[in-house]
């Protein structure tokens, strides 16, 4: 799936999450799977409280992390969000017209 | 060692730095059914926390740590305000399980329920059919009016578990119950555990040896590897005042619901003041200190003990052995031996 900056991606209300030892932990009601996450994971999660464009997330992320390659680091948090919505964890829309 | 699940990694960190990552909230004694086990029949009804208080609860245990949240009684759905207090909880994301007879639920709660995201709903079945069901429920037409529930739940896309006591009153229901609940769509979760009514003496619906033999062979316990944890020296112990710990309908923590040593009271104290006080860090040290013939006995892999059993079969001795729980033990390790051969 292709994403593009202007997609909006906003969290489940599905979902049961608490922060745990600085990592993010995450279930899906549907599966009752308990998901957690890395470093950059947990960040972007925090950056969902309220819905956020995708290009919005690059940009966060690309400011909060030093060093960060912008190619690879776009293609690794588009897999990332992509990987986030096939576990239900968050619906990622066009923009409204 | 097989790899663990996430889970259970998370569980063991939260057991090692005392993080109460599962809570069980009792939120009423009160229930409209009869059951012919139930411990609680004799505890002080008392008043029960008001949903602001509990509001006030699940902001400290969101603080704390909390992760999994599971509401039962007494019979929950009692509470006019039981939906608002899910609500609440769901405010702060808690993984939220429900536990209930289900025969007071209508279409609409249920609706509401799986719009607030829970996680699952366990329903009690004492039996596959309804007399035997309504016998032991003390309530006729309970059967039915709990299959309707849990055809809503499924209808409703929430998970819903089949939950079933083994014992001498329905020993032969637990096969029909598992087909039962698949059949509907649902899951079976079922244990021959019983907590005694009286106190000091195992209870008397508990399921001898043999009886444990079949059930455990027919659920195919026996043969799961996976039951048998990976470290022995484990067997004995468990999260109870770790990772986990209950609250009674008065605002009373205890290690566990069915390990009633009172810890302190959240109408007095915050959680946090509880928590980290003298006396749980004493139950916890208490807690490695298990009765010698436990820690010797030669059949403790086999063991699935649980403190509260022991509490209630020996009337406060929870750090000795629950006669149900040894015969429990003896059961599989036959069925071990048995395979071996």
């Amino acid at each position: 799936m292709a994403l593009s900056p202007l997609d909006v991606v906003s969290r489940s209300t599905r979902i049961a999450q608490r922060l745990f030892e600085e990592r993010m932990l995450v279930i899906t009601a549907q599966d009752s799977q308990l998901h957690r996450f890395n470093e950059v994971g947990t960040f972007i999660w925090q950056l969902l409280e309220k819905p956020m464009t995708v290009g919005a997330i690059f940009t966060a992320v690309e400011e909060h992390f030093d060093g960060v390659d912008a190619g690879k680091s776009f293609q690794e948090i588009g897999d990332f969000l992509v990987s986030l919505e096939k576990k239900k964890c968050v619906s990622i829309c066009p923009p409204k017209q | 060692m097989p790899t663990k699940t996430i889970a259970q990694q998370v569980n063991i960190k939260a057991s090692k730095k005392n993080i109460p990552l599962s809570v069980l909230c009792e939120l009423t004694y009160r229930c409209n059914l009869s059951c012919y086990y139930c411990y609680q029949k004799n505890v002080s009804k008392g008043n029960d926390l008001t949903s602001a208080k509990w509001g006030d609860i699940f902001k400290q245990l969101a603080r704390m740590g909390t992760l999994y949240l599971t509401f039962s009684g007494g019979e929950p759905f009692l509470r006019k305000d039981f939906l608002d207090i899910v609500s609440a909880a769901r405010s702060h994301d808690f993984a939220v399980s429900i536990i209930s007879n289900g025969t007071l639920v209508t279409k609409n709660m249920i609706k509401r329920l799986s719009s607030l995201g829970i996680m699952d709903i366990g329903l009690s079945f004492h039996a596959a059919g309804k007399d035997l069901h309504d016998k032991l429920s003390g309530k006729k037409g309970s059967f039915d009016k709990t299959l309707r529930a849990l055809r809503f739940c499924v209808d409703a896309g929430i998970k819903t578990l089949v939950k079933h006591s083994v014992s001498t009153e329905n020993f032969k229901e637990f096969s029909m119950l598992a087909d039962m609940a698949d059949k509907e769509g649902s899951f079976f979760e079922c244990d021959g555990n019983i907590i005694p009514h009286e106190r000091g003496v195992p209870s008397p619906f508990v399921i001898n040896q043999s009886q444990y033999k079949i059930f455990l062979k027919a659920m195919k316990v026996a043969s799961l590897p996976r039951f048998f944890k990976a470290n022995n020296s484990d067997t004995l112990h468990c999260d109870a005042g770790r990772s986990l710990c209950g609250i009674t309908p008065q605002g009373e923590v205890v290690p566990c619901v069915q390990l009633p040593i009172k810890l302190g009271n959240l109408q007095k104290k915050s959680f946090s003041e509880i928590w980290y006080a003298p006396a749980v860090t004493k139950f916890r040290t208490q807690e490695k200190n298990l009765d010698k013939a436990c820690e010797r006995c030669g059949i403790r892999q086999f063991c699935s003990r649980c403190h509260g059993i022991a509490f209630h079969e020996t009337d406060g001795n929870w750090q000795g052995a629950s006669p149900c729980l040894c015969s429990r033990a003896g059961a599989m390790a036959g069925l071990s031996r048995s395979k071996g051969k």
